[in-house]
């Protein structure tokens, strides 16, 4: 069934397709062009193997990170922090190129089968990216001013807060997937946003209203902020927003959350590129793994249920965040001992 | 399922502009990740970014347009910045089917986009 799926997307989406056998015809000719030196560091292998595996990776997260509607900055991030000695801010680069890229290729998707609203993104767009670039030039000033136990601080703290998200969501069980409509008020009333998309699942359309907008802008930039300043994007605080907040349907929440994190994002990852935190040899393959994962994961959404979106966030926010607290916890001891012992 | 909305050829206007950017800016990166691994056409060499990055050193790459790097640099901003004419194609009919304060979002979105690509490139 799956297999049946991903071939019928190659068939139906030849772009993708071209692309994949351009990038492996592409570093497939690279053996045949290199010549390094023997005293080089890394030899041409360990060089090829480090593309094409962040390559591979990439495109894994791409798909998980679309399907549920989470940006693959915020499973990217943890794990290289947590696995490697890549300079911090190096990783929150590549962090947010890797969040926002699925979300660019994906709108088009996305926003051709009706599950995302562009004036939903449009609107709730502006106080991410306010929130964004706050965010990443926080993170340069902070980390040339207070040190790594501010840093800690905030990992714990956000690590417990996504802990508090995914209780929310367990509890919540499936009653947050389709909100029962209310009447809009306020902002959302004036800016009359009421939506519907078809849902495949039910063979029928699903009409919502937003709810609480004035809330949940102080929360998107927040939520932009947040992450400008780790490098994870946001999608994983926005479906929550979306979802439990603006009762937003949960699919097209997650649909939601992809497109809005393309565009949240957009101007937090300049203050990067200014400061030379970005490599952009390190950053392709990761570009790359994205823009295909983000295609076929945009294909697959509209054939996954409901409650399989909802099993794997919150599976993704329980490993974000237990990640978080464990980075927190170690950083604290490591900088400030008597803070935690 | 075809969308009857009046603001649904909005978005699409808005995603296939972008669809296509980051396609394009996709095969530049590709062509600059070939060019620097290949050729080896980077001002610092690339087994030695490398190596300094796993290390764990602050690497401030030294980008010149002229090179693998930049090639690099140009796609991801190609992908990029086409979020501001996916914008700006998307808002006429947002305007003509009433949405005009959702369109005024639309227009604060590109013009703070453009501002600080603008900064960071000035």
């Amino acid at each position: 069934m799956v297999a049946a799926v991903y071939m019928s997307i190659f068939v139906r989406v030849p772009e993708l397709t071209l692309l994949i056998i351009v990038s492996l015809v592409g570093f497939g000719l690279v053996p045949l062009l290199a010549s390094y030196p023997p005293d080089s560091g890394l030899s041409l292998a360990a060089l090829m193997g480090l593309t094409l595996g962040s390559f591979l990776l990439s495109l894994v997260i791409a798909i998980v990170a679309v399907v549920a509607g989470i940006g693959g900055g915020v499973i990217f991030t943890p794990i290289v922090l947590g696995f490697t000695s890549i300079d911090t801010l190096v990783v929150r680069a590549t962090g947010l190129v890797v969040a926002m890229f699925s979300g660019l290729i994906s709108a088009a998707p996305l926003l051709k089968r009706g599950l995302v609203d562009i004036r939903l993104v449009y609107v709730c767009a502006l106080p991410t990216i306010i929130g964004g670039v706050l965010g990443a030039m926080a993170a340069f000033h902070l980390a040339a001013s207070m040190g790594a136990s501010a840093d800690a601080l905030v990992r714990l703290l956000l690590g417990l807060l996504l802990l508090g998200v995914a209780y929310v969501f367990i509890r919540g069980g499936g009653r947050n997937d389709y909100p029962k409509p209310q009447p809009s008020r306020g902002l959302a009333a004036i800016l009359s946003l009421d939506m519907s998309y078809y849902e495949s699942s039910l063979n029928g359309h699903v009409s919502y209203k937003v709810q609480r907008l004035g809330w949940a802008i102080g929360l998107f930039i927040l939520v932009g902020f947040i992450g400008g300043f780790f490098g994870l994007g946001g999608g994983w605080a926005m479906v929550p927003v979306l979802n439990l907040v603006m009762a937003v349907p949960l699919k097209a929440a997650a649909a939601s959350s992809g497109v809005l994190l393309a565009l949240g994002n957009a101007a937090a990852i300049w203050p990067y590129i200014v400061y030379g935190a970005l490599v952009p040899l390190l950053v392709a393959p990761w570009m790359l793994g994205q823009v295909a994962g983000g295609i076929l994961g945009a294909h697959l959404l509209a054939h996954v249920k409901v409650r399989v979106v909802r099993r794997l966030l919150i599976a993704m926010l329980l490993l974000t965040a237990l990640k978080l607290i464990h980075r927190g916890i170690e950083g604290l001891m490591v900088v400030e001992p008597g803070l935690i012992l | 399922m075809k969308q009857t909305n009046q603001h649904y050829d909005s978005g699409l206007a808005y995603g296939v502009t972008v669809y296509w950017c980051t396609i394009a800016g996709a095969v530049i990166v590709l062509l600059g990740s070939v060019l620097a691994l290949g050729l080896g056409w980077t001002v610092t060499p690339v087994e030695q970014q490398f190596t300094l990055v796993l290390q764990g050193q602050p690497l401030a790459v030294n980008i010149q347009t002229m090179s693998a790097d930049g090639v690099i640099l140009i796609g991801l901003t190609l992908a990029i910045v086409s979020l501001v004419p996916a914008i700006m194609v998307s808002l006429p009919n947002l305007w003509r089917t009433g949405h005009r304060l959702v369109a005024v979002f639309g227009a604060a979105n590109a013009v703070l986009i453009a501002a600080v690509t603008a900064y960071a490139f000035y």
